[in-house]
């Protein structure tokens, strides 16, 4: 009985989607378009997963708090991007996210929780900056933001998941193998970026 | 049972937003007030300015949501006489405000003064309503549309917090707080980037 009133109100709000969407006009791809650009980047899902399972790691408050405060630099690094502010090396900054994220959790490395929150802040910046450069070219740019900090948050709570691995014996070695995947991704796309 | 009726208030406020703002337009009386509340939660800005403060409120608790609700509806109705002057920084007061309101509840309300919450209320009512006057003086408008305005907020407001109150209240488990934490955390990213956009686009 708990559970049939917010079902109820959430297939409310499905079936009248359809009057809403109506207003579109057929522009395809502004959620969905900003949902996938994470995604389907693997330099951006490596670190975004990343994030989670050295959160993980760490454990609480890490846990939460840079799954917390990643998007909210993140939106501060995007709107630098979107206000033309120049801010140079950012694909190495995001290539190098991977990189030092997957090291972090390949050793599982345990840092103060300032330190951790620097480090997340510092990558927060170089890929809001990135997703806020492409934004304004975007068919509907409040919605694709929408998108990406959705996925953003999601990819997160996949790492989350993943870190959670450590927990079952054998799991750890799944982890830290995901971490060394994750640092050659990152040093794939540095020497790329250099 | 009350998480049922919160439900069916935030349906019935938002679910018809769309469909009927465009159909009535020379409507009056009861409509235009209906109209109104409508229209006053049709832009992406209020509904974030909404969400953020529902947040806020509802995490800290049955008592506070209330005085909350008090306060919020002080200062929509405060914003009628203050939109004529403050009507042109509408939409960038009501998303830094939003803004605010989120932040505030993603590093928990526990670490922050008192004053903050019904400050942040009045604050957010303010913002509401000087932004969908729009500048527009008390009496070049009829009373019917400053109904509207005051009470589409205010309902959509006091459903979302109270909806957040109740969830809060049958789920005591902490991951739910924080799930509620990281909500508001993707709040503050929205309000962030959209006034990004209001202020590169001059509005």
């Amino acid at each position: 009985m708990k559970l049939l009133a917010p079902a109820l109100t959430i297939l409310t709000f499905i079936a009248s989607a359809s009057a809403a969407s109506a207003h579109i006009g057929g522009i395809p791809g502004r959620f969905a378009s900003g949902f996938f650009h994470p995604i389907l980047g693997w330099d951006h899902v490596a670190a975004m997963v990343a994030v989670g399972i050295w959160g993980a790691f760490l454990g609480r408050p890490a846990l939460w708090l840079l799954p917390i405060l990643f998007p909210m630099i993140m939106a501060c690094g995007a709107a630098l991007g979107i206000a033309g502010v120049p801010l140079s090396h950012i694909e190495t900054g995001i290539a190098l996210s991977s990189m030092v994220l997957g090291v972090l959790v390949l050793f599982g490395v345990r840092t103060p929780l300032w330190v951790a929150c620097i480090v997340i802040g510092i990558f927060a910046v170089c890929h809001g900056y990135a997703h806020g450069v492409e934004l304004p070219e975007a068919s509907n740019p409040f919605s694709f933001a929408i998108g990406f900090i959705v996925s953003t948050g999601l990819l997160h709570l996949c790492g989350i998941g993943i870190g959670y691995l450590t927990k079952y014996q054998g799991g750890k070695i799944v982890v830290r193998a995901t971490g060394a995947v994750i640092a050659l991704v990152g040093t794939a796309f540095l020497v790329g970026a250099m | 049972m009350k998480i049922g009726i919160a439900c069916w208030a935030t349906v019935l406020a938002l679910w018809p937003g769309l469909a009927l703002a465009h159909g009535m337009g020379n409507s009056v009386g009861y409509w235009l007030t209906l109209e109104w509340m409508l229209e006053s939660i049709n832009s992406p800005v209020v509904p974030l300015l909404l969400i953020g403060f529902a947040v806020l409120a509802g995490t800290s608790g049955a008592d506070r949501a209330r005085l909350a609700a008090g306060c919020f509806v002080a200062g929509l109705l405060a914003g009628i006489p203050a939109a004529e002057g403050f009507g042109a920084y509408g939409a960038v007061g009501a998303l830094v405000v939003g803004a605010v309101c989120s932040v505030v509840s993603a590093a928990s309300l526990r670490a922050t003064p008192k004053f903050v919450l019904p400050v942040l209320s009045v604050a957010a009512g303010l913002a509401a309503t000087i932004y969908n006057l729009d500048g527009h003086a008390i009496a070049s408008l009829p009373i019917a549309v400053h109904f509207g305005i005051v009470l589409g907020p205010f309902i959509t407001g006091l459903a979302l917090t109270s909806w957040i109150v109740l969830i809060l209240d049958a789920n005591q488990q902490d991951w739910v707080r924080i799930l509620f934490r990281i909500f508001s955390s993707w709040c503050f990213a929205a309000n962030v980037i959209y006034l990004a956009f209001q202020i590169k686009s001059g509005g």
